[in-house]
């Protein structure tokens, strides 16, 4: 009986070893906020950096694969209230990382508004992951009628954009025919589909981050 | 000798948000390094390069240079300076720069390397557009509620474009009248410049056994609807059917009641058949709101449980349908109003869910000498023999609204109300009665099982029929809950996330929440009857308290009834949000 047991007992052991090293050997993804000094906080916004976040294998390789990642950022300006605290402001924009098969580069797309906005296109991808880490400044200051206040950064990363989870959501449901509408080659659904399935048996293809500044307190200051 | 380098370092953002009176200083200093990496980048005698850059050891390059996106890595020389915007500088030991300016991007390699002028960084991204070969540099940009709202404007809605396609597909549900329903027609969007037509036609394959081509096995579903508007604007439109239907929906959606039915052979709902038609206009606004008037005129039948399979407890029956549902013609005037701003990018600190409806229903309709409790049993031939007839008129209303609101930014506390029922006119039929109680209104109280419950104001005594069918004339139901978001990271993490490792790496939810509901019957004062005007007090409602964790895609709870001491725990399995 304890025979028996060793060898699985051993075996997990060995998983659950092998996942705390490995992980302590690469860096960690980190979404981080700063609220900027007290006296620029109703003049500029907070800086957020998203490091490493492409950054495990499952999302490379889906990334190889030809999944972009959609990493979606959105900062929220909360004031400190006494029960509830109350959001009085939100900014959100996204940053696309995908693998140019042709070009055989990642290429780096910031959207902003209505506007595009590329941040290179790169041969390696830890050059495309520190395209995505740029600090940006989040265009949301604070308020003179806010005493007490903070920042809250959320990142969410997505190894399929939205039109393709759609198709997915569908193809998953069992509707076969959307994936062949228009005039998409039918020859590629079936290597689709099997993607997406084997995406979706992978699991975890979204990731969320969350971050926050300490609570600040605006001062009167010159921009 | 090398000559000692000036750095003046303009770090700006996380590498630079240091509180103290420098602060006005440096924002200056990091402006004026933009304006002069642009200036550098834009000069005549500037060699441009777009992507990566390498200056190999042995390589000298005249002049200045301008990197955009980069990354640049110089291990030779420049002899003039070297301007990287948006992009990261790679200095090898020998390297040799008559100036840096990084804007955008970080340096590596800096103490190795001569650089005979100033460096100047900044970490933050910088903002610029293309004015033929030159860069511009953009403004910061100012908090505008229209900047993020523009980008709700870019998402096209679902719907926004012309599509047609015949589908193949399962209605995205299973119980014990159907089977998994498979459905079949063509679909089509067209959009116009008045509006656009829409039209959803289907067969309907039953495939729960025995398969016989009849209507038991066939049905059809088939919508129109031309709306004139994209925004704001009318529909018109009508709808033939032949289907299976829940009497009581809005307790748990189609999804997981199927998931309930296939796998552990609990199907939480009763069926009827609906086969006739109606017209409808509606109005709406956006994908977010609508108003509907509908008539339709159509005939109810009973539905029996057939035998479809399970994966679990292949043994065990089926829960009965109840077989003593009227049937008849009736003509339905129904008016609904939906409201759902949960996903309106406006909706800063959540959102609503409203789902009101009132229905006139008209119709005479039959019903066999089904026993009623205490009545001794009536032989099935007798049954079958002698169905009587009841003309009725009826109005019944329903409401269900929601409200979620954020307390903090992973803090979420939300709110139902659900409140339906009998109005005015005739008792209603079986098809429009109501009931709480079970994993989807009351969880600290069993699916209709009702017998520690005295008087019974779950069901109405509908467990003493067979099958357990919803008998009140009218519900109310408050439910609350209260949540905290949390990631919970065990063994796996999104650097090691092979499928093949052990634990969880997602964000969950804890939830604390409380519901209190019951139903009531229309009539002569009794332990579940109320007259018309009347509602009970809130001392004789049942109530439940429980914990769990919502995973998103399923959650665990544990719920506890509060208000009947001997009901014993109940864990329950979600495949949804509570509500």
């Amino acid at each position: 009986m304890a025979a028996s047991l060793r060898r699985p007992l051993l075996l997990a052991a060995v998983l659950i070893g092998s996942a705390a090293s490995s992980a302590r050997g690469q860096g960690r993804p980190t979404l981080s906020i700063s609220a900027p000094a007290a006296e620029q906080v109703m003049h500029t916004g907070p800086v957020v950096v998203a490091a490493n976040m492409l950054t495990g294998r499952k999302l490379q390789e889906l990334l190889a694969s030809g999944f972009p990642a959609r990493l979606h950022f959105t900062v929220e300006l909360w004031s400190v209230g006494g029960w509830v605290n109350d959001l009085e402001r939100r900014v959100e924009w996204d940053v696309v990382v995908r693998w140019l098969a042709v070009e055989k580069t990642y290429e780096v797309t910031q959207l902003v508004g209505d506007r595009p906005f590329s941040l290179g296109k790169f041969t390696q991808l830890g050059d495309a992951a520190a395209a995505v880490a740029r600090p940006t400044r989040a265009p949301i200051v604070s308020l003179a009628s806010i005493k007490r206040a903070y920042y809250q950064a959320t990142l969410s990363v997505e190894t399929l954009s939205l039109s393709d989870l759609d198709e997915v959501e569908r193809w998953l449901r069992g509707e076969l025919q959307p994936a062949v509408r228009g005039r998409r080659n039918p020859g590629t659904v079936l290597g689709r589909g099997l993607k997406t399935l084997a995406s979706r048996l992978l699991g975890g293809e979204r990731r969320e981050y969350a971050a926050r500044t300490e609570v600040f307190q605006a001062t009167e200051g010159k921009r | 000798m090398a000559r000692m380098h000036q750095v003046v370092l303009f770090a700006c953002g996380a590498m630079a948000v240091a509180a103290g009176a420098g602060a006005q200083q440096r924002d200056t200093a990091a402006r004026d390094a933009a304006a002069n990496a642009v200036a550098l980048y834009n000069a005549d005698r500037t060699a441009r390069v777009t992507g990566q850059f390498d200056v190999p050891a042995e390589r000298t390059v005249e002049g200045d240079v301008a990197v955009l996106n980069g990354p640049a890595t110089v291990a030779g020389r420049i002899t003039g300076t070297l301007t990287a915007i948006n992009a990261d500088v790679r200095l090898t030991a020998g390297a040799s720069l008559g100036g840096l300016v990084v804007v955008g991007g970080t340096i590596t390699g800096l103490e190795g390397a001569t650089v005979r002028g100033d460096v100047q960084q900044r970490a933050e991204l910088l903002r610029y557009h293309f004015d033929g070969t030159r860069i511009v540099l953009d403004p910061e940009p100012s908090y505008d509620e229209a900047w993020w709202k523009r980008r709700a404007r870019r998402r096209p809605p679902p719907d926004d474009r012309s599509w047609k396609d015949w589908t193949f597909t399962s209605a995205h549900t299973y119980n014990r009248v159907e089977g998994l329903p498979i459905l079949l027609g063509p679909r089509i969007r067209q959009l116009t410049d008045w509006g656009r037509f829409s039209l959803d036609a289907y067969g309907i394959v039953r495939t729960a056994g025995p398969l016989r081509w009849d209507r038991e096995t066939l049905g059809h579903d088939a919508t129109g609807e031309l709306q004139f508007g994209r925004k704001l604007g009318i529909g018109v439109g009508g709808r033939t059917f032949d289907v299976v239907e829940a009497v009581e929906s809005w307790q748990q959606d189609e999804g997981e009641a199927g998931l309930a039915a296939f796998v552990l052979r609990k199907d939480y709902r009763d069926y009827y058949r609906r086969h006739g038609g109606l017209g409808f206009v509606k109005l709406h606004a956006g994908v977010d709101a609508d108003l509907t008037f509908s008539f339709g005129d159509e005939r109810w039948e009973n539905a029996f449980e057939r035998d479809p399979v399970s994966v679990l407890r292949r043994g065990d029956p089926w829960r009965p349908n109840f077989a003593g549902m009227e049937f008849g013609n009736m003509h339905l005037a129904t008016t609904r109003l939906r409201v759902d701003t949960r996903q309106r990018q406006s909706s800063l600190w959540g959102g609503w869910y409203l789902d009101a409806d009132i229905e006139r229903g008209t119709g005479t309709l039959w019903s066999y000498a089904y026993p009623a409790p205490g009545d001794s049993m009536v032989p099935l031939d007798a049954m079958l023999r002698a169905p009587t007839p009841r003309r009725m008129t009826y109005t019944r209303g329903f409401v269900d609204a929601r409200r979620y609101t954020r307390l903090a930014p992973d803090v979420a506390l939300n709110l139902r109300i659900v409140a339906g029922g009998w109005m005015s006119g005739d008792h209603l039929p079986w098809q429009r009665r109501l009931s709480v109680g079970g994993p989807f209104t009351l969880p600290g109280y069993d699916f209709r099982r009702a017998w520690r419950v005295n008087p019974d104001v779950l069901t109405c005594d509908g467990t003493l029929y067979t099958g357990a069918p919803a008998n009140c004339d009218r519900v109310m139901l408050f439910q609350a809950e209260f949540r905290r978001d949390f990631h919970v990271s065990w063994v796996r993490n999104d650097v090691r996330d092979d499928w093949w490792r052990p634990g969880f790496n997602r964000r969950a939810a804890w939830v604390l929440f409380a519901d209190a509901g019951r139903g009531w019957t229309v009539g002569d004062e009794g332990p579940i009857n109320y007259k018309k005007d009347e509602v009970p007090p809130l001392s004789t409602f049942r109530s439940d308290i429980g914990a769990g964790i919502d995973f998103g895609s399923f959650g665990i709870y544990v719920a506890k009834a509060t208000s009947t001491a001997s009901e014993p725990m109940n864990v329950i399995v979600r495949v949804r949000h509570r509500f």
